[in-house]
């Protein structure tokens, strides 16, 4: 389905008309490095445990305006996924109720462009999560960091092989190496992966 | 991530817990590609940048004054409201932390720990570079602490253990001495006392070394100075003292190394020179020289004072050689100069040749000959290369008469060629080691009043402060510490800027001083140039020299070839710590601004 029409049929879908503003054209030419960590990989049953979302405008990193929750999960804590977020029940004890969180974060977002890593998946939650209530999907444009870098790479290499995997492409960027594993360590460094790899010239050869 | 900013990067250690957190959420980052302009010209800054990765030069117009590169920050002089000046323009796509600077400033009004570290003018960074170095009298050598010295590491063995046992583990370790433990005690056993037990008394060799060691130790802290050290020993008529740090035993002091510690002070190449009644005499003290250089340089003496020293040594060896071998009539009626380095008694290793000889009369040919070579051969013995330019007291145009003189300055100052140039500079760093000192005063005051009025010449000459550019690009990239860059060239680019320039000024002003630092001195009262100015440029000029000795010593260059090598001044990035790095640019940035006030001072001169 297109996306215009897609997003017609949401707005029209809308139960609360406090998140209108999600349909109206950007109020600004920033984006928004999101990333969430979640209880595991099943789209239809994984909890959110934190959501960050960074601005960006232009070439610079607002990490000074940045969104970083802490989500109470709504069931529990299943301890052999502890070892993949790193995210004890202590830890998210403390976190904001799922609605709560994720109107904060609509907010922040507002309707900006959204950027990250296989970004598909923490939306797919994240409509899962707001839907019922809400009535809509995200209707934000999702430019995929992962997407980018495969467009700007495979014609340098030799025998169509991109390693896609976010620390083969931190490599590959040459960027810093940074603590991850917690949603704000991977928001940034998809962010400075969007920085960098916006606006480069198409290349004919090995550009880094 | 500003969760990972290092807050251990110096200043930003000194901030509170408080003030960290504050800066951590105000923090952006910011990402500049190759060639993109960060800060232009004249614009304010409304952040302070820390770079995390790539590369960013900073411009004068055309010319890249200081390269940043990552954990390097700018630009503190807009920060502290500073006529903002130049443009930061990226070298290679940078990625930058961005500090606010309103909280930078509300920050820095509150720390005033914090504060410093930007209002540090350059004096103050150097100093604290050179951290304790401040100790500028010889006064350092005779407070030298035991920790100085060589002390050898400890080397237990058990009270236990047979006697043989403690022969091999002398033998295998090179030892006179070994410790000895036993529970919580410790005693010493000697090459000595092993021989004396097993074979003076016959003991078996299989016998423990408890009973044979000394169990009452005499030490010294490793922070007591060293002469107490000597004292103890002559006392208590030992050969090795046990060196404690607190209540831990760090090792062993040996008589030969304190002696030979405290034979490299410089009063004692000094005492050996005078001393000397043989040539021989005074190649041995001329080799001590080199070992003093390091012995100070370690001891954190500053290099100024080094220089100071060993040119005075160097000029006492010179003039008691010049002594032996022309004879006391021959010396009375002439003056042995040196030049360069050595005349600017700059030198901190041995120099090339670089000598000439004033006679106040015609000397009979056979004899100048025959002094002046065996003096060269001498030189050439006691491992003074001989000069490429060939300015020694073997060439008739630097051993003549006082008269001679006075026509070739007539004559340079008539031609003002390159060669007339290079020789006027070549003598107006003369000074006089032997012989009669008053022939080289009347010879400068005979140079100064030929080049008087001559602008043309002074032009000239000034101009040669030019002949090496700094390069930009590459090399300027090496200060930042990239390592496949060129290297830079401290004398070309630091050292002979400051040199000629100052040179040039002295020549115009009719200074006698030859010294570079010296003639700062004397310029800074004059409009030239104010005090705050001279401070720099003495600090800039010391900066440059340490680094050249660091790197000579660094390579074991140090006994070996002539100071004036280009290949000697080449640094090696690598090496540089970042706080060096931001000391070395902004000594270039001196460097550039009085370039440009010499090459100002002398076309108005010449207009």
């Amino acid at each position: 389905m297109p996306n215009a029409l897609r997003r017609a049929i949401d707005r029209r879908r809308l139960k609360d008309p406090a998140f209108a503003f999600l349909f109206e054209p950007p109020p600004d030419t920033a984006v928004i490095s999101l990333d969430c960590e979640t209880t595991g990989l099943d789209r239809k049953r994984a909890e959110l445990l934190s959501i960050a979302a960074i601005r960006i405008d232009g070439g610079r990193i607002r990490t000074s305006e940045r969104l970083d929750l802490l989500v109470r999960p709504e069931g529990r804590l299943r301890p052999d996924n502890v070892a993949f977020h790193w995210l004890r029940p202590m830890d998210v004890a403390a976190g904001l109720p799922v609605d709560e969180a994720l109107d904060q974060l609509l907010h922040f977002i507002g309707s900006r462009p959204l950027v990250g890593y296989y970004l598909e998946f923490d939306v797919a939650i994240i409509n899962r999560l707001i839907g019922p209530r809400l009535g809509i999907r995200l209707p934000n444009r999702v430019i995929d960091v992962s997407g980018l870098y495969y467009d700007l790479t495979l014609p340098t290499t030799k025998d169509g092989y991109v390693d896609l995997s976010f620390e083969g492409m931190r490599r590959g960027l040459g960027l810093p190496q940074r603590p991850r594993h917690t949603a704000f360590g991977d928001a940034l460094l998809g962010a400075m992966m969007y920085v960098k790899l916006a606006g480069m010239p198409k290349p004919k050869r090995r550009w880094w | 991530m500003p969760d990972a900013f290092d807050f251990s990067l110096p200043p930003f250690d000194r901030l509170s817990d408080s003030e960290q957190r504050r800066l951590r959420k105000a923090l952006d980052i910011g990402f500049f590609r190759s060639g993109e302009t960060v800060l232009a010209a004249g614009a304010p800054a409304e952040s302070f940048f820390v770079l995390i990765k790539g590369f960013v030069e900073e411009r004068d117009r055309e010319d890249v004054v200081a390269v940043y590169g990552p954990g390097d920050m700018f630009d503190s002089r807009r920060l502290i409201g500073a006529p903002a000046g130049n443009a930061f323009i990226v070298a290679e796509e940078a990625l930058c932390y961005l500090i606010p600077t309103d909280l930078l400033l509300a920050i820095i009004r509150e720390n005033p720990g914090f504060a410093t570290y930007f209002h540090q003018s350059i004096a103050q960074k150097v100093d604290a570079l050179a951290g304790r170095r401040d100790s500028q009298e010889l006064q350092s050598l005779m407070t030298a602490r035991v920790r100085q010295a060589f002390i050898h590491p400890p080397e237990f063995i058990a009270a236990t253990s047979p006697a043989y046992e403690a022969v091999a583990l002398m033998k295998a370790r090179r030892l006179n001495a070994l410790l000895v433990r036993s529970g919580r005690e410790a005693g010493i056993v000697t090459a000595l006392s092993l021989s004396d037990a097993v074979i003076l008394r016959g003991q078996p060799t299989e016998s423990p070394v408890g009973p044979i060691a000394t169990w009452e130790l005499v030490d010294i802290q490793a922070n007591d100075f060293l002469f107490n050290a000597l004292v103890l020993m002559t006392r208590h008529n030992l050969r090795r003292l046990v060196v404690r740090d607190g209540r831990e035993i760090v090792g062993l002091l040996e008589e030969v190394d304190v002696l030979s510690f405290l034979s490299n002070h410089s009063h004692i190449v000094a005492l050996q020179v005078a001393r000397a009644e043989t040539r021989e005499d005074l190649k041995t003290a001329s080799r001590n020289m080199v070992r003093l250089v390091e012995v100070l340089h370690g001891t954190g003496v500053r290099i100024p004072f080094i220089a100071e020293t060993v040119s005075e040594l160097a000029g006492r060896i010179l003039a008691r050689l010049f002594g032996l071998i022309a004879g006391e009539d021959f010396a009375r009626n002439a003056c042995l100069i040196v030049m360069g380095s050595e005349g600017r008694r700059e030198q901190i290793l041995k120099t090339d040749q670089d000598n000439g000889l004033i006679l106040r009369a015609p000397v009979d040919p056979a004899r100048l000959e025959r002094v002046t070579t065996e003096f060269r051969n001498a030189l050439l013995e006691f491992g003074y290369p001989p000069c490429p330019g060939d300015i020694m007291v073997t060439n008739p145009d630097w051993a003549r008469t006082l008269d001679d003189y006075r026509a070739d300055f007539r004559h340079w100052s008539a031609s003002a060629d390159g060669a007339a140039v290079m020789k006027a500079a070549i003598f107006a760093d003369a000074t006089a080691v032997a012989g009669d000192p008053g022939l080289l005063a009347e010879a400068r005051t005979a140079l100064f009043d030929s080049l008087a009025g001559n602008d043309a010449f002074l032009y000239r000459f000034a101009q040669a402060a030019d002949a090496f550019d700094v390069p930009r690009g590459p090399l300027a990239r090496l200060i930042a510490g990239r390592a496949e860059s060129q290297a830079l060239d401290i004398k070309k680019s630091g050292l002979f800027p400051i040199v000629h320039g100052v040179r040039s000024l002295a020549l115009q002003r009719r200074l006698v001083e030859t010294n570079t630092i010296d003639r700062i001195r004397r310029l800074q009262d004059t409009p030239i140039f104010d005090r705050p100015f001279a401070e720099d440029l003495v600090q800039s000029f010391t900066v440059f020299q340490e680094l050249r000795l660091k790197t000579r010593l660094g390579r074991g260059t140090a006994a070996g070839g002539p100071d004036d090598a280009m290949a000697d001044t080449v640094i090696d990035p690598q090496r540089l710590g970042s706080l060096e790095r931001e000391v070395l640019k902004d000594s270039l940035a001196v460097v550039k601004r009085f370039r440009e006030l010499v090459r100002h001072h002398f076309r108005l001169a010449a207009i």
